[in-house]
């Protein structure tokens, strides 16, 4: 398996590419659903840190793979049709579960996540030995270009996961997670879209491992934006959560 | 009256809880009977429309037509719920399925290019 490395990142951040030691314990995963605008300057940017970058394109009808496979990282593809960014990141999961690592990371294809604040998580999985680490972009500073009704979305739908699942966060729905081995083993997504998120907080209270939050940067850009749930989705997402709890 | 009202209430809900928690032959068994008896009963009141009238004074609703309605929302909504478990089964069936496919044709591409690299 021959996974390409890039040394320089061609993608406009401000941050200069790091030298040293390309991280080889982790495994980054990527779930992506028609992103060929950004998917390879967010793949280019990781591999400035990190070895495994696996990006799963779901049921995406533009260059989304092939910009991927440019880029030099392991692309799986879901066809005939998409599962949905759980089904992405579960299919992700049980790939890297065959690489050498010890870590698996969830990361958002449209740029919104800094690589930065993987290293930042990585370090604190490994000093706590927690199972979970989560990013939270209400803890730390602002995020930029948040638009009120954003916020109040995200708001709600942390209060409505904290009352459903009987765990409490910050940011339940933050695509940047970081988690172990045994978490990657056991973890078993099966709920399509963006339930999956509510899915991980009731399988961490479920299966008892052991978490954090830690304060992460969330960058919103225009494509960002377009690509974020809309808030009538919200209301879908509320209902189905619902329907899961009295329907299992 | 009040009394009666809520004891077949709570059979109605018990009846549903057991029905989405039994699975498999169970679940198929007890739908059948489910049939069954509403079609019986469906005849009974068309034989006998003024039975349907007592049972509904004697479960406090008043009027049959209004217990007849009352049982048809129940099996609705019954419905609705099973139609929506079986489409989550068949959802989490297709996932596996799609999975194993992508992630076998892309075991197949790494063999392909490891087959490539030693030629």
């Amino acid at each position: 398996m021959n996974v390409g490395v890039s040394k320089m990142s061609t993608c406009p951040t401000d941050v200069a590419p790091t030298k040293g030691r390309i991280i080889e314990d982790t495994a980054i995963i990527i779930p992506a659903h028609n992103e060929e605008a950004v998917i390879k300057n967010v793949i280019i940017d990781v591999q400035r840190l990190f070895k495994y970058v696996v990006a799963v394109s779901d049921g995406s009808t533009d260059a989304t793979c092939t910009e991927a496979k440019s880029a030099k990282a392991i692309v799986i593809d879901h066809q005939p049709f998409g599962l949905g960014q759980g089904g992405a990141l579960q299919t992700g999961i049980e790939y890297a579960l065959g690489l050498p690592v010890d870590y698996f990371v969830t990361f958002d294809a449209d740029g919104q996540h800094q690589v930065e604040d993987v290293i930042k998580m990585r370090d604190e999985i490994k000093k706590t030995k927690v199972d979970i680490v989560m990013g939270s972009r209400f803890l730390g500073e602002e995020p930029r270009n948040m638009t009120r009704a954003k916020r109040v979305m995200l708001k709600a739908a942390v209060i409505f996961s904290n009352i459903t699942s009987g765990i409490k966060l910050t940011d339940a729905h933050n695509g940047l997670r970081i988690f172990n081995r045994h978490v990657a083993q056991s973890i078993n997504l099966e709920e399509p879209g963006y339930q999956h998120a509510s899915e991980i907080t009731e399988k961490i209270k479920k299966n008892g491992y052991s978490y954090k939050e830690i304060p992460v940067k969330i960058i919103y850009t225009d494509y960002s934006k377009s690509k974020g749930q809309s808030i009538f989705n919200v209301v879908n997402l509320g209902t189905d959560i619902i329907m899961g709890k009295i329907v299992k | 009256m009040i009394v009666a009202q809520i004891v077949f209430i709570g059979a109605a809900i018990g009846l549903m809880v057991l029905f989405l928690l039994s699975g498999g032959s169970r679940t198929s068994a007890m739908k059948k009977i489910a049939a069954f008896l509403l079609v019986a009963i469906a005849i009974v009141f068309i034989i006998r429309p003024a039975f349907a009238d007592d049972v509904a004074q004697m479960v406090g609703i008043g009027r049959g037509s209004d217990l007849v309605l009352y049982g048809l929302v129940f099996v609705v909504v019954l419905q609705i719920i099973n139609n929506s478990v079986a489409k989550k089964k068949q959802q989490k069936r297709e996932a596996k399925i799609v999975r194993q496919v992508s992630l076998l044709r892309k075991e197949l591409e790494e063999l392909r290019e490891d087959q490539e690299n030693t030629n």
